[in-house]
Formats: structure tokens, sequence, C-alpha cells
């Protein structure tokens, strides 16, 4: 058997922390857990009242004691809601980062034969290890779940990609048709045109050797003649025929040469070369855009240019350039509810070249505004409009190293502005680069 | 000359454990009592001198009984013994008219004092 | 209820020491927080594994689980309405608002006081030892019926309120079929 010397030591080395309190709160134990992990010898704690010598703590330690002594059942207290309720050195100074010992608390009711409390034991055991475990098993989940959400992200940005992708290669598929209808419109119309250049000068040797012929007939003083030939000439309205031929082969003409001016605007604006970094004329540019969608604008506004004299070319991919030219003026002209203006500026500023494109429109609400060159926003109803347009237009001129803005108020009208640098690194632009940009 | 008590609860183990607490050499002819109507025919038959009466009980409880003697100044000697202990119960019961409150579970000590204290020992 | 379960008389005594150890409980705790406690009287039921998950899987309600080992081995679960406990909070002498982190330990304070006040009872009148393990919480949905060892259970449950603060609790108190026998034994004892 033991003896009692035996037992005090025991409870004394026991490895958790040991402390008897009576009913009024009165220290009666304090073990070297204690004492060591307080810095608190047992001079300091014996026979004082552990309420007061706890004075933060000593509210959760009166209700926590009092219900073991009314109910004569133990209590317990868990680490995980509250960590740290004496102020114990961390067990784990060396490999943890951890400054407080994490504590697990119980406190049992002592009782005497009566049945009654007479003493209340606090046991205090280390849940350091468990705790930190625990944490960083709790930290590795959300490091996790935020993982996954960065991916999410990521897959969402692929979507967009994609859908760029696809965008891009619609319009570059529209680009090829474009000029192959051009191709193939050009040579016929070519010799229609030459055709009828050639038929121009025919039909004015043809009327001047009538006019001649009718001279001649009148200076013959042969009126049978003379009569034979008015009647014919009536007969088949050759006055009116001589007046409206030339007339009807001008027209033509003239018709010739819009089929072949339209034509040139599509082969200059899809042409496969264009893809390509040269030096470029934005008022080239513009006017080629202007006139493929002369047909979008002609009933909507009135297009105002204010073009600088010997503006110097840009070294850019011209035909996605006039493809911002044309997003821009298209979305100026469908805002358009009623008969407007757009003005046009073409200036040099700075290193720059600013293009500005300025309409009478309805102008773009405040909350749209940071959101016009996101993806898919758009404003037109479903189906009618991508919300790519202006997105692309954005990356185009982001590869150009330029910028574009917008600035709008309500019911003043929408002013876009491009900035693209004079002076391109030309070295800098990959050739061959396979990007969205370079199919477009 | 055996003094009739009755032992109204509507738990056999209780009834049981109210019987053997008893002091032996206490004289008496008992009758047990399942509820508090047949707690009420005991008294009215002349069978409960003494009632040792539970409160919770189906029927009529125990607060339903003492209510009933008090009404028909019937003169049993009613010791309440109940589970429910809280003050408001003890008050209730004392404004009803009974002698004494126990607690469950029984002492049997306390009993035979009790019962020493009322002269009926 | 079946006597091979656990048989009337037995039910009967098992009845009145739970219907004592309920008014130890209410006494008890009416002390520790000053106010008046409504206690039901306890049922005792006899449980099917799957009636009991049914029981625990209701959504408004928060649940911890205490277990109790020794000469009488189970579990105690509470189920709390996952309402409004500032009041319960303030009676029991916390600082409101409750934080997350006090939320739950108030939660399992409730639970250990109220499960203890109740076992307590039991044990004692049966003259049991058994030792109380920590209070946890529990989450109904990490309980699953492949997972539980046993058919039948003979469950104890018990309803608080108390008036002054609309909070409301149930306790069970759960003993698996192969943890009757001692009940079974101790309850004869009483009834010899």
């Amino acid at each position: 058997m033991i003896d009692d010397k035996l037992a005090l030591q025991l409870i004394r080395q026991l490895p958790i922390g040991a402390c008897l309190v009576s009913t009024d709160y009165t220290i009666l134990l304090w073990n070297d857990f204690f004492s060591e992990r307080l810095q608190l010898v047992p001079e300091q704690a014996l026979g004082k009242n552990l309420l007061e010598l706890f004075p933060e703590q000593s509210k959760f330690l009166k209700r926590k004691l009092d219900s073991v002594l009314v109910l004569k059942n133990t209590s317990f207290s868990y680490w995980e809601q509250r960590p740290h309720i004496f102020h114990f050195k961390s067990s784990r100074p060396v490999t943890g980062h951890e400054e407080l010992m994490y504590q697990n608390m119980e406190i049992l009711p002592i009782t005497n034969t009566a049945g009654d409390v007479s003493y209340l034991f606090i046991a205090i055991m280390d849940a350091t290890t468990t705790a930190s475990y625990s944490l960083a098993l709790k930290q590795a989940l959300s490091q996790l779940e935020e993982e996954h959400k960065a991916q999410a992200e990521l897959i969402r940005k692929l979507e967009e990609a994609h859908n760029q992708l696809l965008q891009a290669e619609k319009m570059a598929s529209i680009g090829q048709l474009a000029a192959g209808v051009a191709h193939e419109i050009n040579n016929p119309i070519g010799f229609i045109s030459s055709n009828m250049e050639t038929l121009q000068h025919y039909c004015e040797s043809l009327i001047q050797a009538i006019n001649f012929a009718g001279s001649l007939i009148s200076q013959s003083n042969s009126a049978e003649l003379s009569k034979q030939f008015a009647d014919f000439g009536k007969q088949r309205n050759l006055n009116f025929l001589l007046q409206d031929m030339p007339e009807l082969i001008t027209e033509s003409l003239e018709g010739t040469g819009r089929v072949m001016s339209i034509v040139k605007s599509l082969r200059e604006f899809s042409h496969v070369d264009s893809s390509e970094w040269k030096e470029t004329n934005l008022i080239d540019g513009i006017e080629s855009t202007l006139r493929i969608i002369n047909n979008e604008l002609k009933y909507k506004a009135e297009v105002h240019k204010n073009y600088q004299k010997d503006m110097p070319l840009v070294y850019c991919q011209s035909m996605q350039i006039n493809q911002v030219f044309m997003n821009i003026l298209l979305n100026a002209a469908q805002a358009m509810e009623q008969m407007g203006f757009i003005y046009i500026d073409i200036a040099t500023e700075g290193d720059f070249a600013k293009v500005s494109i300025r309409d009478t429109g309805p102008g773009i609400e405040v909350q749209h505004l940071n959101k016009i060159f996101d993806p898919f926003f758009t404003t037109k109803a479903v189906g009618a409009g991508t919300g790519l347009g202006l997105s692309l237009s954005y990356s185009i001129v982001q590869k150009h190293k330029g910028k574009i803005s917008v600035q709008s108020q309500i019911g003043q009208g929408a002013e876009f502005t491009i900035l693209l640098p004079l002076h391109q690194q030309h070295e800098e632009q990959p050739e061959a680069d396979s990007s969205v940009e370079n199919i477009l | 000359m055996a003094i009739p008590i009755t032992i109204a609860d509507d738990s056999a183990l209780s009834r049981k454990t109210i019987r053997r607490a008893l002091p032996p050499e206490w004289e008496v002819s008992i009758c047990e009592a399942t509820n508090g109507k047949e707690a009420i025919t005991a008294v009215e038959n002349g069978l409960a001198e003494v009632l040792f009466l539970d409160l919770q009980m189906p029927e009529m409880d125990g607060y339903q009984v003492l209510t009933y003697l008090k009404q028909h100044h019937e003169k049993a000697v009613v010791i309440v013994i109940s589970a429910d202990i809280q003050p408001e119960a003890q008050a209730l019961v004392n404004a009803l008219g009974a002698f004494r409150f126990l607690k469950k579970p029984l002492e049997p000590a306390l009993l035979g004092q009790t019962l020493k204290e009322l002269g009926l020992l | 209820m079946s006597s091979y379960f656990i048989s009337e008389e037995q039910k009967d005594a098992l009845q009145e020491v739970l219907n004592i150890s309920m008014g130890q409980a209410a006494d008890a705790l009416a002390r520790l927080i000053q106010t008046q406690v409504h206690l039901s009287i306890p049922s005792i039921k006899q449980s099917s594994s799957d009636h009991f998950i049914e029981r625990l899987k209701n959504p408004d309600q928060q649940l911890a689980q205490q277990s109790f080992l020794g000469e009488l081995s189970g579990e105690m679960i509470s189920l709390m309405s996952d309402g409004d406990n500032a009041a319960i909070a303030e009676l029991m002498n916390y600082d409101i608002p409750l934080v997350e982190h006090e939320k739950q330990e108030l939660m399992l304070e409730l639970t250990n006081i109220l499960a203890g006040a109740c076992l307590h009872g039991l044990i004692s009148q049966l003259n049991f030892k058994i030792q109380l393990a920590a209070p946890v919480l529990l989450n109904p949905a990490s309980i699953c019926i492949e997972q539980l060892s046993w058919q039948q259970a003979l469950l104890m449950e018990i309803c608080f309120q108390i008036p002054q603060s609309s909070f409301n609790a149930e306790i069970l108190i759960c003993l698996k079929q192969d943890s009757l026998l001692p009940l079974k034994n101790h309850l004869d004892m009483l009834l010899q």
C-alpha cells in the first residue's frame, strides 16, 4: 500500500495540472504542473482564492465551479471553445508556433460520505498537439477550398477565352468569305467596267457619225432624202436615243465604279495581308470602314470628319484597327434613336495617334460605364448582340499597347477615344502569333 | 388496535418502498391506492387515518386530492411523498393542508422521525 | 414492450426512478440558474435504429452528445432548438451577444448540465459507478444507419422548458440492448 507521502508526491508529479479548491474557492492543492507552467510557486497560490488569483477568468471559473457544486457532476471545458484558461506556456516551445498551451479542463466534485460536495478538483490536460494538428488540418482545408475557387475562376476564364476564339473564328470566316466574294466579283466587274468605257468611246463615235450623216443630208438639198431621214429619226425617237445613250453609259460606269470601290473596301478590310503589322494610314482605315457600313449609317447619322493634315502613318494591324472602328461606329448607329450626328476626329496627341468617335445618341448609363468592355456585356436584346464587340476592341487596342476609353453622360451621347502609339517597337510584335487578334 | 393507513401512489415500486420504510413496531392495516380517486374512496371508507400521498398520479393528482379533502373536512393525516421537490410544490401542498412533505427517494429514518413528531408513534 | 426487452415491472420501477431523478434535476437546475425549470415526465421507449436516426435529423435543432462509461454505459444526446439563445445565455451568466465559439460552449455547457442532472439521479438511486466523458457537438449528417451496431435501443426522453427564456431542450438517454442487462439487474434488486 502507498503511504500519504508517496500519494502526495504522485499528485505533485502528475503529468496534468491538478488543483483542489474548497467550496469557497480557496486553493488547497497546487501541483508542479501548475506551479512550473505558470511560474507561480505553491506558496503564492495555496490559501488564496482561485477567482481572485485569476480575475480574467473568474466569471467563467465561478460559473463552472458553481455548476459542479450544485449538480454534483463533472464539468468540462474544451480547447476548441476556450483554448487558454490558464496562461500556461506552450508545451512545444521549440517545434511549435503556439505561445500558449491549448487546454482541456475537467472539474470533478469530491463528495463526503453524506453525498455533499466538499471539494472541487480541477484537472488541466495539455491539448496543444491535438489542437495544433486540428488547426493545421482546418487551415489545409480552407486552403484547398481557396485553390478550388481559383480553379473555378480559371475555368471561367478559359471558357471566356474559348468564346472569344469562337467569335474570332467566326469573324475570320466572314472575312475570308468576303475576300472570296470580292475576288470573284472583281474580275467580271473589271471587264464590264472596261467594256463600258470602250462602249462609251464607240458610242461617242457613233453619235458623231449619225450627226455627221444628218448634216450631210441637210446640205444635199434633197428634200426627199431629208424627209426620209427625219421620218426615220422620228419613228425611232432618234433624238432622245442620242441624248439618253451617253447618260445611260455614264450611269452604268458610275455603278461599276461604286461596285469596284466596295469590292476594294472589302478586300482592304478583310484581306489576309492586312492582319500583318504594317505602316498604316488611319484615315484610309476609317474611310474604308465607313464605306463598308454605309448602309447602317446613312439613315441614322450624318458623319462629320475632322482629319489632321499630314497625319503620320501608324504601325499597326490595320484590319484589326478597322474592326475596332467598325464596332464603335456600329454601336453608335444602333444606339441612335433618331437621326443624329457622328463626329470623327483623327489627330496626333503627344506620342500617340488619337481617334475619337463621338455620337449624339442617348449615352451610356453610369452603372454600365465600367462594364462596357467586359466580355458578354450587352444592353441589346437577347440574341441581338454577342456582347463581345467592345471587349474584342479592348483586347485589340491593348495588344497595340494603346488605350481605349469611353466618356458619356445620359442624354449627351458617348465619346470613344482610341490612342495608338506612333512609335511601336517593331521587333516586339510577334510575327506568327496565332492568337485571337491575328486571325481576326 | 391497528391504525388504518393508505398508501396512494401509481408506482408499484414507490408503494413497496413506502411499505418497507414503515417502522416495524407501528401497528397498521395497509390499504393501497393507485390514483387520486381510489385515495379519496379509501379516506371516505375510513381506511386512511394516515394517508401517504404522491403528487403525480392519474385520474386525480395529489393536489386535487388535498383540495377535495379540505373541502369535505376530512380528518386524515396527509403526508405527501413527492418526486417534485421544488420549493413551489412544497409551499402549495402545505397551503392545501398536508401535514408534512417528504422527498423521494424516501429515507426510512426520516419517515420514522416524522411519524414520531406527529404523535403517531 | 416485450419482456425480453424490459418487463412491465422493471419499466414501472425505471419510470419511478426517473421521476425522482427529474425532480432532483429540476430542483438543482432551478437553484443553479435561479429561475423556474419545467421538466416533463420522462418517457421510456424502445426504438429501432432507423427511427432513432430519423429523430436526430431535424434541421432546426442543434445536437450534442455525451457518453457515460462504467457499470452502465450509454450516451446522452441533447437536442436544442437552433433559435435565439440570448435569454438562456444571460441566465447562465454569459456576456451577450455571444460569438460563435461561445455559442458552442454554451451548447456544450447546457448539455453537460442538463444531461448530467438527469443521469445523476438515475445513477445514484440504482447505485451505479460511472464516469462522464466530455460533451461534444454532434453533426447528424455524420451518423448513418449502416454504421450502427444495434437494431433496438432503450430511449429515455426528457423535455426541458425554462418559461422565462423560451428555451426548449430535449435529452435522450440511450442504452443499446446489450447494455440493458446491468440496468435490469439493478432494477430487480430495487424491486426485491
